[in-house]
C-alpha cells in the first residue's frame, strides 16, 4: 500500500486529550482505567470511561484505522467526532476547505475548537465536511423513507433545491455502490444488509464531504458481502481522494483499507503506527495478543 | 366566598371581570411573548395560557392576544373563514366587545385590529394594524415529528431535513406536493413556521407585508409573529414550485371576482357546485362597486 | 383489626355501603327524582346509555342516582342489567340517512344541501358559570317554555331527509369505496358473545368503541389529532337525531320499526390515500347512543387511524385502541388494586430482602 508522504502536511482532523464518561466521575477515575488497569470502568465510583486522553491525526486522502475489542473506546471516538455524543473533556480540531459553496464553514471554525460550539454550529459542519456510515443501517437511514429519499437528505442540507437532479445525482450514487436504480423509489427497510449498507455509503458520499466515518460497517454481514462492500469503499476512497477513518475490531478490514492505523485499548490508545508495520511488527503487548489471536 | 355571596355579586355583571377578561399580569406576560416573538419572526415562544370561557381549539390563543392588545379605543374586526357573521367569529365578537367595549366593524380597512381564523383578508393591510391568527397546531414539523421536546431540537439547530425529505417523498409518490393548508414558510431565513391552516392561497400575502401578524396558539400554549416586512418564503423546489389552489375558472356568482379565494358549496342533491368569495366583507365591498358601476348616475370617484 | 379479619369483615363491608348512602342524604337536600335526572343531565344520561351499551334513559337515570353521579359506576351498573335481559334478536342495519335530525352540520363545506341545521348545542356560547341558575324556583322550567315560545317567527318545518354528504362525494369519485356490508347477521360479530381477537373484524372494532369509554377514547383520538398520527381530519358530517330500529317480522320477513333511538353520527374526511390507484380521500365512521358528539368524533378518527397500513402511534395500533378503552373493564382492573393482594406482596418482600442480603458493593481498591 503506497504511504503517503504525510509527515510534512497538516492534519485535516486533530484531537488533543479527548475523554468520555458516563457518571459521577472521581479523582481516581483516570488511573484506576485504562490499557494498564482490568477494565474501563472504575471501581471506585462505577463510572464508566469509555475514553481517555485520545490524541489522534489524520492527514488529507489518508484512511486512519481504529482497532480494538469491545469496550476499547473506538466507537465512542467515532461518535465524538461526528457530535453524536458530546466529550467530558479534549479539544477537537478539524481543517475543513471551502469550496465554491455558500457556506463559510471553514472560514468560521478552523482553527478553533469544536468542543463548545453550539448545536446549531456542530450540525452545520456536520452537514457540510462529515459522512457517517453506521454498522446498524437503522441509525443511519431513514427506513421509511425511500431509498433516492434517503440519499437526497443530505443534498437537501446542502440546500439543493431541485428534484430532478437529486434523483439524478441520486441514481448516479447508487450506480456507483451497486444498488439497482430501479430501486431508488423503495424503501432500504426491504433491502438485504449489503445493500442497506450500500445506500448508506451513497448517502455518506453525496455531498463530497471532506471526511468520512465508518463505524463497523462490515460486521454482522456475510463474509463474501463484507468483501464487496469492502471493495467498494477502497474503490470510492481513491477515487474520491476522500479522508476516512475506519473503526473495526476485524483486522482483516484494517489491513485491507488503511494506511495508518492506532489500537485502543480500554479507552487508550495504546499504539499507533503505518497499518502495515503495526500489524507486522506490533510493539505492545495487547497489540501483540490481537495479531496473534486473529484467525 | 360562598354562594351567597356569588350571587349578590352576581347583581352588579360587570363586578366580576377586569378590562378584557384576562388579569393584569395575564396581559404583562402575553405582550412580553409578543415582543420576543416579533424580535425572532418565526419563533414560537411560549407563554402560560390561560383558560377562557371559549373551549380549547376554539379560538383560546387569538383571543388571548387580542385581549391583551385591544384598548377601549381599538376598532375589531373578527371573521372565520373569511366570513364576519360566522358563529365562531360572532361569539368572538360579543365576548371581547362585551369585556372592553371596543367598537366593532366588518370592514378590513377601517379596523385597527382583525381576528381571524384559516384566511387572511383578500384586502391589503396597511402599517399600523395588526392581524390575529388562530392556530390549532403551531408546530410546522408535526406532521414529520410528533415530539414536541424533538421538534424544538429541529428548530434550535434548523435540522430540517425531515420536512424537506417530506415534500420531496410527496413529489416521489404523487408528482405534487400534496399539503392543502398549513403549508410550511421559511421565514427571515431562519425558520420554519407554520402559517395556521390558511389555503396556499394566503401564503403570499405574509411576505414583506405593511402590515404585523401574530400568531396564537392557546392549546398548545405558543406564540409566534411575523414583523412588517420580512421575508417568508413557501418551501418548494426549482422544478415543483409551491402552487395556490386553483378553481378550475369559477367565479365568485355574487360579485363576479375571478381574484379571491372561493368557498364551493353544493348546491342541491344532484352535487352541483356553487362558488362564493369566502371573504364576504370584501364581497360586499365588490357588490356595491358594481352596482356603483352600472348605475348611469355614478358617484365622483368610483370609477376603477 | 384489618379490613380482611374473618370476624367484622362483613359488618365493616356493611357499614361502608351505609356511609356511600349517608353521604348522598345528610345534607338534607330534596332527593332528585328519576325524571329530572332523565329530562336535566340528559348529556350524562346519553353517555352512561352509551358505555353502559343498553338504551334505557329511565334506568341510565337511575344508575346515575344510584351512583352518585359516577359516570363509569353507572355504566358498570346498566352493563350488568342487561346481563339479565334475553336477546331476542338482531335488528336490521340503521338507515342514518332516515334519521329525523336534531342536528346536522358539515365542516366541509360553507353550505350544503339541507342547510347547515345547528340544533341544540353549547358549542357557541361562552362558558361564563351562570349565576341565575342557583336561583331557579319551582316554575322556573314552566316559564322558561313560556319564553322560548312565545313570538316565535314562522319557520319552513325541517325537510324529513338530509342526504349524506359522504354519499355525494363518493358519487364524484372523490371518497375511496367501501365494500358495503351486506344485511347478513350471519356475517355481523357480537362482542358480547364472543371475545375479539387481532386483526378484528371491522363490525367487532366498531362495536367495542361503541360501548366505549368517552374519556379514554377522547385521549387516544386527541393523541391522533396533535401528531402521533394522521392529522388533518375534516368533519365531512356530524348528525345528532332520532334513527328508526326495525326488526325482520319472524313469521312475514317483513321488516317491522320497534321504536326509534336517538343517535350521534360523525364522518370523518381525512387526506388522499391511493390504494385504489386513483388519490382519494378516506373515511372514518362514529355512532354512538344518545347525544355525544366528543364520542362519535373520537371513534371516527379512531375508526380511520386504526386502519392505518404502517401503524406507528398508539392510537393507530388496533389492539392498544380496542383493549383499553372499554370503561367498565378498565375501571374495574384499575380499581382491583385496591383489593387485598398482601399474598404477592409477601412474595415480593422475600425477593427484596433476598436480593439486599446478595448485594455486594464492590471491592476497595487500595
Amino acid at each position: 500500500m503506497r504511504i503517503e508522504n504525510t509527515r510534512y502536511e497538516q492534519p485535516v482532523l486533530a484531537t488533543r486529550g479527548l475523554a468520555k464518561r458516563y457518571g459521577r466521575g472521581c479523582p481516581s477515575c483516570y488511573a484506576l482505567t485504562g490499557a494498564d488497569a482490568v477494565s474501563n470502568v472504575c471501581p471506585r465510583c462505577r463510572t464508566v470511561i469509555a475514553c481517555q486522553g485520545v490524541s489522534i491525526d489524520l492527514y488529507p486522502k489518508e484512511v486512519l484505522g481504529i482497532v480494538g475489542e469491545s469496550g476499547s473506546g473506538k466507537s465512542t471516538l467515532i461518535r465524538l467526532l461526528h457530535f453524536d455524543i458530546e466529550p467530558s473533556e479534549g479539544e477537537f480540531y478539524l481543517r475543513i476547505e471551502d469550496k465554491a459553496t455558500k457556506k463559510n464553514i471553514g472560514t468560521d471554525f478552523n482553527g478553533r475548537n469544536l468542543v463548545p460550539l453550539s448545536p446549531y454550529q456542530k450540525r452545520q459542519i456536520r452537514n457540510f465536511a462529515m459522512g457517517i456510515v453506521y454498522q446498524h443501517p437503522h441509525l443511519g437511514l431513514r427506513m421509511n423513507i425511500s431509498a433516492g429519499g434517503n440519499v437526497a437528505e443530505r443534498l437537501l442540507m446542502a440546500n439543493w433545491r431541485n428534484v430532478a437532479d437529486m434523483r439524478e445525482r441520486a441514481g448516479e450514487l447508487l450506480q456507483k455502490t451497486e444498488v439497482p436504480v430501479s430501486r431508488l423509489d423503495e424503501a432500504p427497510r426491504n433491502f438485504s444488509g449489503g445493500m442497506q449498507q450500500r445506500v448508506q455509503i451513497a448517502k455518506a458520499m453525496s455531498n463530497r464531504p471532506m471526511l468520512l466515518l465508518f463505524d463497523e460497517v462490515t460486521t454482522g454481514l456475510d463474509v463474501s458481502v463484507q468483501a464487496r462492500v469492502l471493495d467498494l469503499i477502497r474503490r470510492l476512497q481513491k477515487e474520491l481522494n476522500v479522508s476516512a477513518i475506519v473503526v473495526s475490531h476485524d483486522l482483516g478490514v484494517i489491513r485491507m483499507l488503511t494506511s495508518r492505523t492506532i489500537v485502543m485499548k480500554n479507552g487508550e490508545v495504546v499504539e499507533s503506527g503505518i497499518t502495515d508495520q503495526v500489524l507486522e511488527d506490533p510493539q505492545h503487548s495487547y497489540t501483540q495478543l490481537l495479531v496473534s489471536s486473529a484467525l | 366566598m360562598n354562594l351567597k355571596d356569588w350571587k349578590d355579586k352576581s347583581k352588579n355583571e360587570n363586578a366580576h371581570y377586569s378590562f378584557a377578561f384576562i388579569d393584569e399580569g395575564a396581559k404583562r406576560e402575553i405582550r412580553r411573548k409578543i415582543l420576543k416573538a416579533i424580535a425572532i419572526p418565526g419563533y414560537q415562544v411560549p407563554f402560560g395560557s390561560r383558560d377562557m370561557p371559549l373551549a380549547r381549539g376554539w379560538g383560546t390563543g387569538g383571543i388571548q392576544v387580542t385581549l391583551a392588545l385591544i384598548g377601549p379605543d381599538e376598532i375589531l374586526k373578527v371573521i372565520d373563514q373569511g366570513a364576519d357573521d360566522s358563529v365562531n367569529a360572532v361569539n368572538i365578537k360579543k365576548f371581547v366587545s362585551k369585556v372592553t367595549g371596543a367598537k366593532l366593524t366588518e370592514d378590513t380597512l377601517e379596523a385597527t385590529l382583525v381576528q381571524t381564523r384559516h384566511r387572511i383578508p383578500e384586502e391589503h393591510m396597511r402599517e399600523g394594524q395588526i392581524l390575529v391568527l388562530q392556530v390549532p397546531i403551531p408546530e410546522a414539523l408535526r406532521d414529520v415529528e410528533a415530539s414536541e421536546r424533538e421538534t424544538r431540537r429541529m428548530h434550535a439547530e434548523a435540522d430540517y431535513s425531515a420536512i424537506w425529505l417530506h415534500l420531496y417523498e410527496n413529489i416521489v409518490r404523487f408528482k405534487e406536493i400534496t399539503i392543502g393548508s398549513r403549508y410550511p414558510v421559511m421565514v427571515n431565513h431562519r425558520y420554519i413556521m407554520d402559517p395556521s391552516p390558511i389555503p396556499r392561497w394566503d401564503n403570499p400575502k405574509l411576505h414583506m407585508s405593511a402590515n404585523l401578524y401574530l400568531f396564537g396558539a392557546g392549546r398548545e400554549k405558543r406564540i409566534y409573529a411575523i414583523p412588517p416586512y420580512t421575508s417568508v418564503v413557501c418551501l418548494e423546489f426549482e422544478d415543483h414550485r409551491f402552487r395556490v389552489e386553483d378553481f378550475g375558472g369559477a367565479v365568485c356568482q355574487r360579485c363576479g371576482s375571478a381574484a379571491t379565494f372561493l368557498d364551493e358549496m353544493i348546491a342541491d342533491n344532484s352535487g352541483r357546485r356553487r362558488f362564493v368569495c369566502s371573504d364576504t366583507s370584501f364581497c360586499t365591498k365588490q357588490v356595491e362597486l358594481n352596482a356603483n358601476r352600472e348605475h348611469p348616475l355614478r358617484a365622483a370617484g368610483t370609477g376603477d | 383489626m384489618g379490613y380482611v379479619a374473618v370476624k367484622g369483615g362483613r359488618e365493616a363491608i356493611e357499614n361502608a355501603f351505609k356511609y356511600y348512602r349517608f353521604l348522598q342524604v345528610k345534607g338534607g337536600s330534596a332527593p332528585l327524582e328519576i325524571e329530572q335526572i332523565r329530562d336535566q343531565l340528559y348529556l350524562a344520561v346519553d353517555r352512561v346509555m352509551g358505555e353502559g351499551s343498553l338504551y334505557a334513559p329511565d334506568l341510565a337515570a337511575l344508575a346515575l342516582k344510584q351512583s352518585g353521579g359516577d359516570t363509569l359506576e353507572a355504566a358498570f351498573m346498566v352493563r350488568a342489567y342487561r346481563t339479565t335481559q334475553p336477546r331476542l334478536c338482531y335488528s336490521l342495519p340503521l338507515e342514518t340517512g332516515r334519521m329525523r335530525v336534531i342536528r346536522r352540520i358539515s365542516a366541509a363545506f360553507k353550505d350544503i344541501p339541507g342547510g347547515q341545521i345547528l340544533g341544540p348545542t353549547p358549542d357557541y356560547t361562552l362558558r361564563l358559570l351562570n349565576f341565575r341558575l342557583a336561583e331557579e324556583d319551582g316554575l322556573a322550567h314552566r316559564k322558561a317554555l313560556e319564553q322560548l315560545f312565545k313570538d316565535l317567527p314562522d319557520v319552513e318545518p325541517l325537510p324529513d331527509n338530509f342526504p349524506k354528504i359522504v354519499s355525494i362525494l363518493r358519487r364524484d369519485g372523490l371518497l375511496i369505496e367501501r365494500d358495503a356490508i351486506r344485511a347478513d347477521n350471519d356475517r355481523i360479530f357480537d362482542v358480547t358473545r364472543e371475545s375479539i381477537s387481532f386483526p378484528a373484524d371491522r363490525s367487532a372494532a366498531m362495536q367495542a368503541m361503541a360501548m366505549g369509554e368517552t374519556g379514554g377514547l377522547l385521549a387516544l383520538a386527541y393523541s391522533n389529532m396533535r401528531g402521533y398520527g394522521l392529522l388533518h381530519p375534516t368533519i365531512g358530517e356530524l348528525r345528532v337525531g332520532y334513527v328508526p330500529v326495525e326488526v325482520k317480522n319472524p313469521y312475514t320477513d317483513q321488516p317491522e320499526v320497534i321504536g326509534d333511538i336517538k343517535v350521534t353520527e360523525a364522518e370523518i374526511i381525512y387526506q388522499m390515500d391511493d390504494a385504489d390507484g386513483l388519490p382519494k380521500f378516506t373515511l372514518g365512521y362514529g355512532l354512538c347512543f344518545g347525544h355525544n358528539e366528543t364520542k362519535a368524533i373520537s371513534m371516527a378518527v379512531l375508526d380511520r387511524s386504526t386502519q392505518t397500513r404502517e401503524p406507528r402511534a398508539p392510537s393507530e395500533d388496533q389492539e392498544f385502541v380496542l383493549m383499553h378503552t372499554d370503561g367498565v373493564e378498565s375501571m374495574g382492573f384499575c380499581n382491583h388494586f385496591k383489593l387485598p393482594h398482601y399474598v404477592t406482596f409477601q412474595s415480593e418482600l422475600d425477593r427484596l430482602r433476598r436480593a439486599q442480603e446478595k448485594y455486594e458493593p464492590e471491592g476497595l481498591e487500595g
